[in-house]
């Protein structure tokens, strides 16, 4: 009697245990072909880690990471108790923000707009032009944009003939973000069509047959087929921007940041650049970016959890 | 079933990327090849005219940066013949100027220090800390056993280079203290609206109004690289101040106080505030992100003044060589609510360079850099370089080829990564100067320059504070502390006509109360010496 | 039939099959807006190009007047000789030419392999596998520790640190998983059922389908490559060994990352020492840089086809 509940016991202890054996046998060969990725994110990314203590250490470039002493959260206290900090947060996510509602939408109709079209020469030109701002470094197509809307500018003079005064844009408070944001918009949603596009020419024509079939419009198919198709390719682009939420764009914003508008565009990272010049360079960029990290994540998750519900997978 | 769908094709195409890959890798490894001639021979026994003898030769890696162009290859054909006349081996690494600083301390925290490393030096925190950590070898010594070395730097900057200890760790390199900014301008516009020559600040801006009016399309007053403070800091002497330098305070001559807080600077910052708000300042001055617009607003013919390096006076005549009318004029320095202006004199000292404690022959390398600094040694080559290649002989005259003439292995980027150490007399050679003006025709014009030179020379505005003393404060939040009060005001007088001075003083007290009175404090305490440096110019 | 589209090729049945099993034919007014709204945009964007390429056949002094041209003044062939007279130059061509396309070919063996061992969520573990890609989306350690991990493996100043750090981008992963997620498990099962182990599957079934992700994920990774700048600057100290980018940068003096400190005196003797590059040859070594580069797309144009295909197979 004792013998068979106790054979039973360890039997229903060893069940799952052996199924999920079962399966990690059944699949070896799917974790073979992920070793190669696993070693390298364990060399180049998880074996550097070390370095983060950085942001915890006064760190002295000649004892070494290791043997530098451990200051706590100082570092994190001295950028958080600034009196510039809650305005830089303000401006980061704000920003961050606006890129995100207007410079998401920008591609996809972009997109959209393009695959509307018969003429491949057309489609294949448009594609090459509206790329090749994006290959640009910000030092270049800011100095573009300044020969536009600067105090000798284009803007100015379309202005002055129109009888109107001239305004210096890039100096403007109120015009900073909006100049920041479609400057940015301007140069990217060539390339960042190219996703979308690739997803668009994966839906299968035989649904645009049913919706035809089913007595759908233009924009109804564009509705039910089109956007659909592109579902899932939005969703984990929208989750991953908004892993990026504290950053702002440094190369941009810095090109364009002058005393002036230090108001509305002084972000975390520009802040961040400047103060490293004069020393501590390194432990407070680190604490920055390990800071930038967590919230990233929690942003991911929370996002994720949101489009999960919403019945699309994007990262999980 | 799916046949294997454009598997053909597929394939295909990976091959013929693949062969892509390895024809540009091989072509590379190729060319990489037929570019590293031989290895220089090892020197003869004989000794030459100037060459360096005896023994092997003196070989030791040199990490530095470069202004120009990085495009340097080793063993070409000037580096072969240095190598040969000094009987040295240099194995040297050059790094883009721009990156230079952030990269070296990157190389230093992972321990890879070359025998001889160009850095900024005790001037910047970082170094002067590392200095007596045993990264870098004490050069007291050396500099005793070898004057001529040593002399390249002035006796005043040797003292600041000791740490507590009176170790001294770093060789910096001179640089003239003398930096004239010139106020150049249209002659012939001025002379057309009847405007002599300025000689004070007002009448300066008198001369300005009066081309505003007759020049309406053009600027009066441009600038150019390096952003308005900093570049009009001559003419900011005559108002008494060294712009961005510590300067005793005017209640408190004891008391050396930074620019921000100095009345001098602060009547000078709204004072070009105020010329820009009458239109004698060029709008685009601290908008426009190109360095170099007013320059060349200047050279196009549309501003009528213009504060550049005293260099850039050859630039100017070349530019308007076509132009018979136009004439460039070198205001001289201005009287003003200071007194008599003149030039703000810089810390004689660009970076410079460390020895490794680790480096095998520092006897072998001082000796190279004393043959490079000797008379019928290896003075004449590191002057002059290779005759017909780097230098022709005109009427006796030894004058230098300008490098659009040169061959590939003798152009300057193939030389600027050897260079070391030049003697203090040469940093402003007036002879090589006027060279220069006659070769490229205008041989008129050197006399005015020089002369001008020499006039801004006369009253020097320094900057009081020593570079190599730091306040704890400073290093802990200083920089945090300008950035949170003082770094938009400061930077948006010029951008934002509306600051006027009750807004800045408010800025400041925040600025003071919050530390910045500690650090000042600090800063003149470790500082017993408040006098006017001299640096011997 | 089958076979023709199999190729995947522009050929006109294909195309014909697109065009009548696609979207419906737009109004006149509404398809004449739609090109009026591109043909803008796309104005838009060629202006920087035509004014970076006429600047780059000007003489610096003809610049200087009008900045703004989009057509060259004073032609000249000077920036582009002074160019090309640099030694370094061809030699990092080749080298860019190299680790892009050897490069860009080990990422999409490594990011392919990893993607399709991500998108089987049944498998135990699998959510550790995708955490473990994730993080270091997120977290990263900074220069020195990377700069003394390459130093420990001595890839310092070779030209495989310029492949071997970013051999994965988390990002393009995730990206091919879902659209591997996309593909129909019929298609799979029915060719395990024919006997296809892993490997066959993936070369035969999952590869053909995914042509469009493959490509953009190519071209994500390979124009990385190519406009990768930091790498070689940082890691290589032998400018023989530069890459394209490197040795354009240095030929530039960009100025205005010196501008920072150009206000302090210090830097006083760097400016008068400094040689600032003539406009046109800057703009000609953005030409050298960028054009190649945008010549490679439209090639990869007709792997964006892979509906027909699906459409063909459940036929």
């Amino acid at each position: 009697m004792n013998k068979t509940i106790g054979h039973s016991d360890r039997a229903s202890r060893r069940r799952p245990l052996r199924k999920w054996a079962a399966e990690v046998k059944k699949a070896r060969f799917i974790y073979l072909l992920f070793v190669p990725t696993c070693l390298y994110f364990l060399i180049f990314t998880y074996a550097p880690f070390y370095g983060i203590t950085i942001a915890f250490k006064d760190y002295q470039v000649f004892k070494g990471i290791f043997e530098s002493p451990w200051v706590g959260l100082e570092h994190f206290r001295t950028l958080f108790s600034s009196a510039k900090f809650p305005e830089l947060l303000q401006n980061t996510v704000t920003i961050s923000l606006y890129r995100i509602l207007f410079g998401f939408p920008a591609p996809i109709l972009f997109a959209l707009l393009l695959n509307e079209v018969r003429a491949v020469w057309f489609k294949r030109s448009v594609q090459t032009i509206t790329y090749f701002p994006h290959f640009l470094s910000w030092v270049v197509f800011g100095g573009i944009v300044f020969n536009f809307i600067g105090p000798n500018g284009i803007f100015n003079t379309v202005l002055e003939a129109l009888g109107r005064d001239p305004v210096n844009l890039t100096t403007s408070v109120e015009h900073f973000r909006t100049l920041i944001v479609s400057s940015a918009i301007m140069k990217e949603f060539g390339w960042g069509a190219i996703i979308y596009l690739a997803a668009l020419s994966g839906i299968d024509p035989q649904l645009y047959e049913a919706a035809k079939i089913d007595g759908a419009g233009k924009l109804r198919q564009i509705w039910h087929v089109t956007l659909p198709g592109m579902r899932s390719v939005m969703a984990l682009l929208f989750v991953l921007s908004l892993a990026g939420i504290l950053d702002a764009g440094f190369e941009q914003i810095y090109i364009f940041l002058n005393p002036a508008v230090m108001g509305p565009g002084d972000i975390i990272d520009t802040y961040v650049y400047r103060i490293g010049i004069l020393g501590a360079n390194y432990e407070i960029a680190t604490a920055m970016g390990l800071f930038k990290g967590v919230v990233g994540m929690v942003f991911i998750i929370t996002a994720n959890s949101l489009i999960r519900r919403m019945g699309e997978k994007s990262l999980w | 079933m799916l046949r294997a769908i454009s598997g053909k094709s597929f394939k295909v195409t990976l091959l013929s990327l693949l062969s892509v890959a390895l024809i540009a890798g091989g072509c590379t490894s190729g060319s990489s090849n037929s570019t590293e001639p031989n290895e220089p021979t090892a020197p003869s026994g004989e000794a030459q005219q100037g060459e360096e003898t005896a023994g092997p030769p003196v070989a030791f890696s040199y990490l530095r940066p470069v202004w120009g162009p990085a495009t340097y290859t080793k063993g070409g054909a000037y580096e072969q013949e240095l190598f040969k006349q000094a009987n040295v081996n240099i194995d040297v690494q050059i790094i883009p100027v721009i990156e230079y600083d952030a990269q070296v301390k990157t190389i230093v925290a992972a321990g890879n220090l070359p025998d001889v490393m160009w850095a900024s030096g005790p001037l910047d925190p970082f170094w002067r800390d590392i200095e007596g950590q045993g990264a870098f070898l004490p050069i007291n010594d050396y500099l005793e056993r070898y004057p001529n070395v040593k002399a390249t730097v002035s006796d005043a900057v040797w003292n600041a280079m000791k740490d507590e200890k009176g170790d001294i760790y770093f060789f910096p390199f001179s640089i003239h203290p003398i930096v004239p900014f010139f106020t150049f301008y249209r002659a012939d516009w001025f002379e057309e609206a009847g405007i002599a020559e300025p000689t004070t600040i007002e009448e300066l801006e008198q001369g300005l109004e009066a081309i505003k009016a007759a020049k309406p399309d053009a600027v009066p007053m441009t600038v150019g690289m390096g952003g308005a403070e900093w570049m009009f800091k001559d003419l900011g002497t005559s108002f008494g101040n060294a712009a961005g330098g510590w300067m005793p305070s005017p209640d408190n001559p004891d008391q050396l106080v930074p620019s921000h807080m100095n009345p001098a600077n602060i009547d000078y910052m709204f004072w070009l505030q105020d010329l820009k708000r009458r239109g004698l300042l060029d709008q685009e001055a601290g908008v426009n992100p190109d360095p170099s617009f007013g320059k060349q607003k200047f050279m196009t013919g549309r501003a009528a003044a213009y504060p550049g390096g005293y260099p850039d006076y050859l630039e100017l005549l070349n530019a308007f060589k076509q132009d018979a009318s136009a004439r460039i004029g070198i205001m001289a320095p201005l009287e003003g609510p200071g007194g008599q202006g003149g030039t703000r004199t810089v810390f004689p000292v660009d970076r410079g360079f460390y020895f490794s404690a680790q480096a095998s022959d520092p006897e072998g390398i001082f000796r190279f850099l004393d043959w490079t600094l000797t008379e019928g040694k290896g003075d004449d080559f590191r002057r002059y370089g290779l005759e017909g290649k780097t230098y022709k002989v005109v009427d006796g005259k030894k004058v230098v080829i300008p490098d659009g003439e040169r061959e590939a292995d003798y152009v300057s980027s193939q030389i600027e990564p050897l260079k070391f150490l030049d003697p203090i007399d040469e940093k402003v050679n007036w002879d090589d100067w006027q060279n220069n003006f006659e070769s490229q025709g205008f041989g008129d014009r050197f006399e005015d320059f020089k002369a001008k030179f020499e006039q801004y020379a006369v009253h020097q505005y320094p900057d009081y504070r020593n570079p190599t003393v730091f306040s704890p404060t400073n290093a802990e939040k200083g920089a945090i502390l300008w950035e949170d009060y003082m770094a938009q005001m400061y930077g948006s007088i010029l951008l934002d006509l509306n600051i006027n001075r009750d807004t800045y003083m408010k800025a400041l007290e925040q600025w003071l109360s919050n530390g910045g009175e500690q650090i000042v404090k600090e800063y003149n305490e470790l500082q017993p010496d408040k006098s006017k440096p001299d640096y011997g110019a | 039939m089958v076979n023709d589209i199999g190729q995947g090729r522009d050929n006109p049945s294909s195309q014909r099959m697109a065009a009548s099993s696609g979207l419906d034919r737009n109004p006149a007014w509404a398809q004449a807006l739609i090109y009026g709204v591109l043909a803008t945009l796309t104005l838009i964007c060629l202006y920087p190009m035509l004014n970076v390429l006429a600047i780059s056949f000007s003489e610096a002094q003809a610049i200087y007047g009008n900045p703004m041209m989009v057509v060259p003044e004073s032609f000249t062939l000077e920036a582009y000789k002074y160019i090309f007279s640099t030694r370094v130059l061809l030699n990092s061509f080749g080298i860019t030419v190299f680790v892009t396309v050897f490069g860009t070919l080990l990422n999409l063996m490594f990011t392919i392999t990893g993607a399709y061992a991500l998108s089987k969520t049944q498998v135990p573990g699998h959510k550790l596998m995708l955490w473990m890609i994730v993080i270091p989306m997120l977290f990263g350690a900074g220069l020195i520790p990377m700069y003394i991990l390459l130093k420990e493996l001595h890839l310092l100043n070779t030209i495989w640190v310029l492949i071997l750090p970013k051999l994965v981008a988390p990002f393009n992963m995730i990206l091919m998983r879902n659209f591997f997620w996309s593909i129909p498990d019929g298609l799979e099962e029915s060719a395990r059922i024919d006997g296809a182990g892993e490997l066959r599957i993936i070369w035969n079934v999952i590869l053909p389908l995914s042509m469009p992700v493959i490509a953009t994920v190519g071209l994500f990774y390979g124009v990385n490559h190519w406009n990768d700048f930091f790498t070689g600057l940082f890691f290589i100290k032998d400018n023989t060994k530069w890459p394209l980018q490197v040795v354009l940068r240095s030929i530039i003096i960009d100025f205005n990352m010196l501008n920072m400190g150009a206000t302090t005196p210090q830097a006083t003797g760097d400016m008068s020492r400094l040689v600032l590059q003539p406009e046109n040859i800057k703009a000609a070594a953005i030409i050298f840089a960028v054009v190649p580069i945008l010549c490679v797309y439209p090639f990869l144009q007709k792997y964006f086809v892979k509906g027909i295909m699906l459409g063909s197979v459940k036929g």
